[in-house]
């Protein structure tokens, strides 16, 4: 019975007058594509939500593995805070290894400082410095240190489809820049998880071709925002792997204080 | 086509080859003294290179550079010290390149070498360094070089190193050979300043070799450890002469490596000439042994089935008389043999016996009957040539089919492949009955009986009987079985890849490839890059391309002429700045008013020194360049954790600055730092003023191996070459280099582009070919059987033989290349051969009796595929890596499409035939009516 009645409404849409078809089909497209940009920006703003953690503090490990052999650990403690006007501005002390100890990179906005522990002096970045390696990873200074902008205030989406990553379902967002953004990848790829509506893997184009990848796992929750605590990035222009495992993380945490977002507090660090 | 017309014309030709041995044989001898002349023009070209689509542009491109730009086809000795005391190794191998140099620069070789480049010309950087240098760094050079004098020099030294920083740890790493010989001359400087401050007299060789140090580095071409060595020969042949490329390089090979046994050093023969040569080498040894592997197996397996002493040689002699002819055609129509097509050749030894193996079965079987010679020939060509025919021609028009192909690979795979088994049809057709008949005629000379009738020499079928029975018995059982099996092997058949990374089809453990790939680790050389050849006359718009080459993230370095050979618009550019450089050191020189140095300030200035290379050291040690941080901790006296290990040159300095020692005035000391600023600054403005020389550079000032490398021999076109960060054959890291390459150029060039051409030919013209090869075999066989559900049927064990062999390689993680792609289209004309002859004997035999058409087609059948399956598997054991995965593939091939052939299409056919009552008798065009209709 349902095999006829489908046939039924088999036989019915070919008896359609042509001119009425196409309309039909104008008009899905139409009801489809403004949801899909509503979808989209809607998944984006959710997962964007690890972004909106205020005044943190972290205690993370990062290992690089090159060309297959893995390098010394680097332990820091990272500081995040965005100013009363939005600034992004973090703080990055490194604990480990013995020759980087004390070392410190200040970001704020587009501003970049370095304090180096062995010699206690100050150097300023250039701006250019915020997309090189950061601390010869696979981050560069400007995905270490962007804590707080989120992607949906520096690029525009679109929705691209679903795909299982790793075996979890996932959607699929095109994330190009907005207009007078800079500093910015030519095109991101991110895979939203469809169950938590978070980011699972986020994929970076630059000049024609993607040229990393990050992974982002182990979402614990933090206050009532879950942050991924493991995420790894690949290079694909580089054989290497940059592995940021988060080991504590603390959000309006006491321990983020204003004064260190001054170049002239670098100079107390011991 | 009338089947008894052409029984007769086939059997009446048998028995006249079987009663006239001698007259057939000289047939025979006469189409191989022709053919010989087709063989005499076959030449071998057994690298891959020769394989790449001579058409596609990037080819061409790749042909061009190796004709045109010398040092492309350049033979790279690497002189290894990896075993040499670490202490001496670095000087053992530098006086190795001074000797090799000198040898290889003799008359001697002049035959196979045009020129040898063991080190780079300081002359030349001593007289152009700084017009060859980008504008943003003269800027720098400017008030780096204003002033010679000492403190004014360290002073300027530190607000270079100190200016607003990048914090650019790749760049880090993509300089670190530079920053290596730049810290070790800082050092050098250092300690010849602090040896004059102790009380020594400034040593004037010493200020210079540490100046060439600082401002040049070595110029020999050291790796990261400084215990190995490179020296470029220019060959004066190339990949393409195969004579002087094999005689010259195996002599170059063995006077380096006996020059360096005598100071105990080793010798590496590298450079893509070495390789071409290493890979010929290989597959030729490959080849020789395969097919001296499938001819001896084959044969001893015929002893053993057929029980004739003299099959070797009534099998044999036409066998490679078939492959011989093939090779004759081959030459009159090609001209060569590339790797896939000499690997078909060795394949043709397990084809070509199939004919054999059939006329003898038969043969023998009218012998156990007792029929006479020629009864026996007539009804052995009677029963079995229609099948032989037919089972060649559709063998023969899959592999003709490839000709649909695009690439000349498959072009050229199926002239061979088709010709070789109409040679062998044929050479089997006039020699068998011939040879045949000689032997039968030596055995009535002897009066002696054919062993043949005394004993009883029945070729055994038990196990194809078994087969028979066991199928006849349970159709739908073995037919839902083995549906099962396939359908299952099917859904793993998506996942099978492609190998995207060629070095892992090369031989393994050639020496030519482990000494390229020790390149990349030691001296940080990529192991292939691209290149782009540009008309000299757009030489001016050239800076900008290299510019955004530079730029993208997957490209370490850009090479240019204009590197060492700067446009009108580059000197325009940086001509002032050479201009100020020189004012001011004139300036300088002039005045009179030469201050000494004070001892406070160049305190100053060398703690700022001090701090600005601890730092360099912090970020060498975080980025992991490890070469850097050894230089810069050396003349730091820090480790890697930041301790301090040792004392250093400014250790030194600080103290005597610090806490001169007692009697000592402080006037004492500015006269010691005057008497070293005595000699270091004249020489350092004397050696800046030659640098910033404004002369312009002609195409004659530069160094040779700058000439042979980018500029063509007719002087019309230059190179750009392109060095890509990772190993571009990984095809993860080459499809994002090339995807960015060509944001900026689509008219780059290079091995790994040219490869790719064939990876894509894997992909898309071999399916083209296979369905060339199906639409071919599909008419063959309908002509044949006139029925078309038969012909459907047939194709069905093909079909799972095909979903099933994916699915195996997906399972075994076993991957398509473009070598072993060509499995397609040959499992297209082999696979279908059994299921043809299954059905001729079914349908012969009747409905019901299929168990008869197993047992009687079934060991023949075996034989058949065993046979075939040893010419593919002769290549397993091959080091060509290439021919292994070949071997293995297609050994899996046949043997699917037996195992379908023989227990699912028979039991498809009960099915279709006695159970549901199809007609699988000719159905049109019909000539007689089949006796065997119901």
């Amino acid at each position: 019975m349902k095999l006829k009645f489908l046939l039924l409404i088999a036989g019915i849409v070919p008896r359609l007058k042509s001119a009425v078809r196409p309309l039909f089909s104008t008009a899905l497209i139409l009801l489809v594509l403004p949801l899909s940009a509503q979808d989209a920006s809607a998944i984006l703003n959710k997962a964007d939500r690890i972004f909106e953690l205020e005044n943190v503090y972290s205690k993370s490990t990062l290992t690089i593995t090159r060309s297959g052999r893995e390098q010394a650990p680097q332990v820091m403690e990272g500081y995040d805070s965005d100013a009363s006007d939005g600034t992004a501005r973090s703080l990055s002390v490194f604990l480990e290894p013995p020759r980087v100890a004390g070392t410190a990179y200040l970001m704020i906005g587009d501003n970049l400082w370095v304090r180096f522990a062995s010699t206690g002096r100050t150097r300023k970045m250039s701006s250019s410095a915020k997309k090189n390696s950061a601390a010869g990873s696979d981050f560069s200074y400007a995905d270490m240190g962007e804590g707080s902008s989120s992607f949906s205030a520096q690029y525009q989406v679109a929705y691209n489809g679903e795909e299982r990553i790793n075996g979890t379902p996932c959607h699929r967002l095109i994330l190009t820049p907005s207009p007078g953004e800079r500093n910015t990848y030519e095109q991101l790829v991110v895979w939203v998880t469809k169950e938590e509506g978070h980011y699972l893997r986020i994929q970076y184009s630059d000049k024609g071709a993607p040229v990393k990848y990050m992974d982002l796992e182990d979402y614990r929750l933090v206050g009532d925002i879950e942050y991924p605590f493991l995420i790894t990035m690949h290079s694909l222009a580089r054989d290497s792997v940059s592995v940021l495992k988060t080991d504590v993380m603390e959000f309006n945490s006491s321990k983020v204080e204003e004064r260190f977002f001054n170049t002239a507090y670098l100079d107390t660090i011991r | 086509m009338n089947s008894t017309v052409k029984k007769s014309t086939l059997t009446r030709w048998a028995l006249w080859a079987g009663n006239h041995p001698g007259k057939a044989i000289l047939i025979a001898l006469v189409i191989t003294l022709i053919l010989t002349l087709g063989a005499s023009k076959l030449e071998m070209e057994m690298t891959f290179l020769s394989i790449m689509p001579k058409n596609s542009p990037q080819v061409q491109n790749l042909d061009k550079i190796t004709k045109e730009f010398p040092f492309a086809s350049s033979l790279v000795l690497v002189v290894d010290g990896r075993e040499l005391p670490p202490e001496t190794a670095k000087a053992t191998v530098i006086s190795l390149i001074d000797r090799l140099t000198v040898e290889f620069s003799s008359e001697e070789f002049s035959s196979g070498i045009s020129g040898v480049y063991s080190k780079a010309d300081v002359d030349f950087i001593k007289k152009h360094g700084f017009l060859l240098a980008e504008k943003k760094d003269l800027d720098r050079m400017t008030s780096l070089y204003a002033d010679t004098d000492l403190v004014p020099f360290l002073s300027a030294l530190n607000n270079d190193l100190e200016r607003e920083y990048s914090g650019d740890g790749e760049a880090l790493e993509d300089d670190e050979s530079q920053i290596v010989s730049w810290t070790e001359g800082i050092g050098l400087i250092l300690d010849n300043l602090a040896g004059t401050m102790e009380g020594l007299p400034p040593d004037e060789a010493d200020i210079e070799a540490a100046l060439e140090a600082y401002l040049i580095g070595s110029p020999y071409y050291l790796s990261r450890s400084e215990n190995m060595g490179l020296m470029f020969l220019k060959p004066t042949f190339t990949i393409n002469d195969l004579g002087p490329l094999m005689e010259e390089t195996t002599r170059i090979e063995e006077r380096a490596q006996d020059i360096a046994a005598s100071k105990g050093a080793g010798i590496g023969l590298t450079g893509i000439a070495v390789v071409g040569r290493d890979e010929m080498i290989s597959s030729e040894q490959g080849f020789a042994l395969s097919m001296l592997i499938a001819f001896i197996l084959i044969l001893a397996l015929m002893i053993v089935v057929f029980r004739i002493r003299s099959t070797p040689l009534i099998i044999g002699i036409p066998l490679m008389l078939g492959i011989y002819w093939t090779a004759g055609i081959t030459g009159f129509l090609i001209h060569r043999l590339n790797i896939v097509t000499a690997m078909y050749l060795v394949v043709l030894v397990g084809l070509g016996v199939d004919y054999a193996i059939h006329l003898m079965t038969g043969f023998i079987q009218e012998r156990d009957k007792g029929k006479n010679f020629s009864v026996a020939i007539e009804n052995t060509f009677t029963k079995s040539g229609r099948g032989i025919i037919i089972g060649a021609l559709t063998t023969a028009a899959a592999f003709f089919a490839m000709l649909m192909a695009d690439s000349e690979i498959l072009k050229e795979l199926g002239i061979v492949a088709g010709t070789g088994i109409l040679a062998e049809l044929i050479s089997m057709l006039i020699l068998i009955p011939a040879l045949l008949g000689m032997r039968q005629k030596r055995l009535e000379k002897r009066s002696k009986d054919d062993p043949m009738l005394s004993r009883n020499n029945t070729i055994r079928s038990d196990f194809a009987s078994v087969i028979g029975r066991w199928v006849s018995s349970r159709p739908g059982t073995f037919t839902v079985a083995f549906l099962i099996i396939g359908v299952a092997l099917a859904t793993q058949a998506p996942k099978v890849q492609i190998e995207d990374n060629l070095m892992n089809m090369e031989a393994k453990g050639l020496e030519s490839i482990k000494y390229q790939d020790l390149m990349v680790d030691e001296f940080g050389t990529a192991p292939d890059i691209l290149y782009l050849i540009k008309d000299n006359d757009s030489i001016e718009s050239l800076p900008p391309e290299i510019d955004k080459l530079k730029k993208l993230d997957s490209v370490k370095s850009v090479g240019a002429i204009t590197d060492w050979q700067p446009t009108d618009t580059q000197q325009s550019e940086r001509l002032p700045y050479l201009k100020e450089i020189r004012e001011n050191l004139a300036a300088a020189a002039g005045s009179s008013d030469t201050p000494s140095p004070d001892p406070d300030l160049l305190t100053e200035e060398l703690y700022r020194l001090e701090a600005n290379l601890i730092e360099m050291g912090d970020l060498a040690v975080l980025g992991g360049t490890d070469k850097a941080a050894f230089a810069l901790n050396k003349v730091t006296g820090l480790d890697n954790d930041g301790n301090k290990v040792a004392d250093t040159a400014f250790d030194r300095l600080f103290n005597i600055l610090e806490a001169p020692t007692a009697g000592k005035s402080a006037d004492a000391e500015t006269t010691t730092l005057s008497d070293f600023q005595a000699v270091f600054s004249p020489r350092l403005r004397n050696r800046i003023l030659a640098m910033s020389s404004s002369e312009k550079i002609s195409a004659e000032d530069l160094p040779d191996l700058i000439r042979d490398t980018f500029i063509s021999k007719d002087g019309k076109s230059n190179l750009v070459t392109i060095s890509p960060r990772e190993n571009p054959w990984n095809g993860q890291f080459r499809r994002v280099f090339n995807a960015q390459v060509s944001t900026v150029t689509d008219q780059s060039t290079g091995m790994i582009l040219a490869a790719d051409q064939l990876s894509n030919i894997a992909e898309h013209d071999s399916i083209r070919a296979l369905i060339a090869a199906l639409i071919a075999v599909f008419i063959i066989l309908l002509a044949d059987f006139r029925n078309l559900r038969l012909t459907l049927l047939t194709f069905l064990p093909l079909l799972f033989s095909f979903t099933s062999l994916y699915g195996l390689m997906a399972l075994f993680g076993i991957k398509f290349d473009f070598v072993n792609i060509i499995a397609a289209p040959l499992l297209v004309g082999i696979g279908i051969d059994d299921s043809v002859h299954i059905n001729h004997r079914y349908l012969m035999e009747g409905r019901g009796r299929m168990n008869l058409a197993i047992s009687e087609t079934g060991s023949a059948v075996a034989l058949t595929t065993i046979t075939t399956m040893i010419g593919f598997s002769s290549f397993i054991p091959s080091i060509m890596r290439a021919m292994r995965s070949t071997g293995i593939v297609l050994t899996l091939a046949m043997a699917l499409a037996f195992i379908y052939s023989v227990f699912l299409h028979p039991a498809v056919l009960i099915l279709v035939s006695e159970k549901l009552g199809w007609n699988l008798n000719p159905s049109f065009f019909k000539k007689e009516v089949s006796h065997h209709e119901a």
